[in-house]
């Protein structure tokens, strides 16, 4: 019989943790095997809906096939980073006395200091922090990731705690085992997944990734315009709004065309050809809108420098964000960033 | 890990399995995200997903190739635990008959509460208020707990677990 599971009913004795989580404190049940029995549900349910999430990703198709090559390279280049391997092998690995992790701790530190890693990971959590704030609750990325950390962490503690049975007792080892590898290993793999994704590199394409996003357009009216002409634009920039955007790039060329001299829909209709990635229309119409020095300036210059760090050209990009940086205003402190990145 | 060890088990997998291949999973997504040119355009537990099923799959093969190469010889399993496997099969028929029955509103909200979302998230969510989600979530895993107890199923796992223990003392 499944050791786990085995255990969860009746034996007297047993103490069984009630986690608590996300304001559900104090849900306890009368009696602790109860409580035991809705966690092992809940940690079944869990990864039913995880399953089906993933199931229905449209995304997973066309991993599953990116995951082949990917899983036969790894095959093919065993000899690859040990280092990473030996890491997570020893996580895994039973043979971790407290003496073991005494030495590794003090040897992690002494590569600290010599490498002075203290200032660059200060700088990781400050921008990290930063970001945080300036995106909030809503980067979906961000969210999944730390919904896998939370979730692995508490599965881990969902595992009832099992008395010593000497008739079980491998498969308590294993129990225990099973509980607190999937902890650390998972928090610790998660916590390093989630800083390589919130943090930019240098590559333009992971640059533009992590600060491209749609434009917050709010006044869909501007005084140059007629009753008919604001309609038009009016209802192109709700398409745009609610990322329809083919269908706002075709309502703002059509605004275009009546009215040629205006800046506002050339700048949108910028906006959605990068968002449809076309990107030398948009290169061509943001550039139109930068040199005509009007409304929308700076905000065109940030979305011409993005798109051209999207077809890689760095220095075209690094002009742009050059001139924000050296203004004052919204764009200047990320300006500055990706320049930082880009040298 | 829940979602890897539910589908290794569904598999025909261990749950030792399941972490053999969750390791070996982490290991393959840190060489990955070593690589500047990679890029996650999918949710990350896709991602995982994928590379375990796959690396799950090529170990079913290779059992299942070996298995055919090999003549078969009748060797005591040891510590192999065969019964695993049909407990979290039975397991799982008792969980899905339970929460079945359960009125709509109480599947909703333990289905949200599963998917670690707070009391208010879900009275916002559902258009119920937070002293309301707070005691059908009481109700609803009281409820879902007795119908898992009462499942003929799950009795007479309990029922050979007793006799079981008796027949040790």
């Amino acid at each position: 019989m499944s050791s786990r599971i085995r255990h969860i009913n009746g034996k007297p004795g047993e103490i069984i943790r009630n986690r608590t989580r996300n304001g559900f404190e104090n849900d306890l049940m009368a009696d602790s095997d109860d409580s035991a029995l809705f966690e092992t549900f809940g940690a079944y349910m869990k990864g039913r809906l995880d399953l089906e999430d993933v199931k229905n990703d449209p995304t997973l198709s066309g991993t599953q096939e990116a995951v082949k090559e990917i899983i036969s390279d790894y095959n093919k280049n065993i000899s690859g980073n040990k280092e990473n391997e030996k890491f997570i092998r020893e996580i895994f690995s039973e043979e971790r006395s407290d003496k073991f992790l005494t030495d590794e701790i003090k040897f992690i530190k002494q590569e600290i200091d010599n490498n002075k890693l203290n200032n660059i990971t200060a700088e990781w959590v400050k921008e990290w922090h930063e970001k945080k704030q300036k995106i909030g609750a809503g980067d979906p990325k961000t969210e999944e990731i730390r919904d896998f950390i939370t979730g692995a962490i508490n599965s881990s503690k969902n595992e009832p705690v099992k008395t010593f049975n000497e008739v079980s007792k491998k498969d308590f080892n294993r129990s225990l085992f099973a509980r607190y590898v999937s902890l650390s290993a998972a928090a610790l793999i998660g916590a390093f997944i989630l800083i390589r994704t919130l943090l930019p590199s240098s590559d333009p394409e992971k640059l533009f990734n992590s600060y491209y996003k749609p434009f917050d357009a709010i006044s869909p009216v501007t005084r140059s315009m007629n009753n008919n002409e604001s309609d038009n634009y009016s209802s192109a920039i709700g398409s745009y709004k609610t990322g329809h955007y083919q269908r706002a790039a075709i309502g703002f060329a059509g605004v275009i065309q009546k009215d040629p001299s205006g800046v506002s829909p050339k700048f949108f209709l910028g906006l959605s050809q990068l968002a449809l990635e076309n990107y030398d229309q948009a290169i061509n119409l943001l550039a139109g809108v930068v040199n005509d020095s009007g409304e929308f300036g700076k905000e065109a210059r940030w979305y011409l420098g993005l798109t051209y760090l999207k077809t890689a050209n760095k220095q075209k990009a690094a002009d742009c964000f050059e001139f924000l940086a050296r203004s004052d205003g919204f764009y200047r402190e990320r300006s500055e960033k990706i320049l930082r990145r880009l040298k | 890990m829940p979602m890897i060890r539910l589908m290794v088990c569904q598999k025909g997998g261990t749950i030792e399995d399941a972490l053999d291949i969750f390791q070996d999973g982490l290991i393959i997504m840190l060489e990955k995200l070593d690589d500047k040119q990679f890029a996650l355009t999918c949710k990350f537990k896709t991602f995982l997903y994928c590379v375990c099923e796959h690396l799950w799959k090529t170990v079913l093969e290779k059992r299942l190739a070996s298995a055919n190469y090999f003549v078969r010889r009748i060797e005591p399993e040891g510590d192999k635990d065969f019964t695993e496997l049909i407990d979290h099969q039975m397991y799982e028929e008792i969980f899905h008959d339970a929460f079945e029955t359960l009125d709509p509103i109480s599947k909703k909200i333990l289905t949200l509460y599963w998917q670690e979302k707070s009391p208010q998230e879900i009275a916002d969510k559902l258009g119920y208020t937070y002293g309301y989600v707070r005691k059908k979530k009481c109700e609803a895993q009281s409820e879902l707990t007795k119908k898992v107890k009462r499942h003929p199923g799950y009795m007479r796992i309990k029922r050979t677990e007793i006799a079981a223990r008796e027949v040790v003392h």
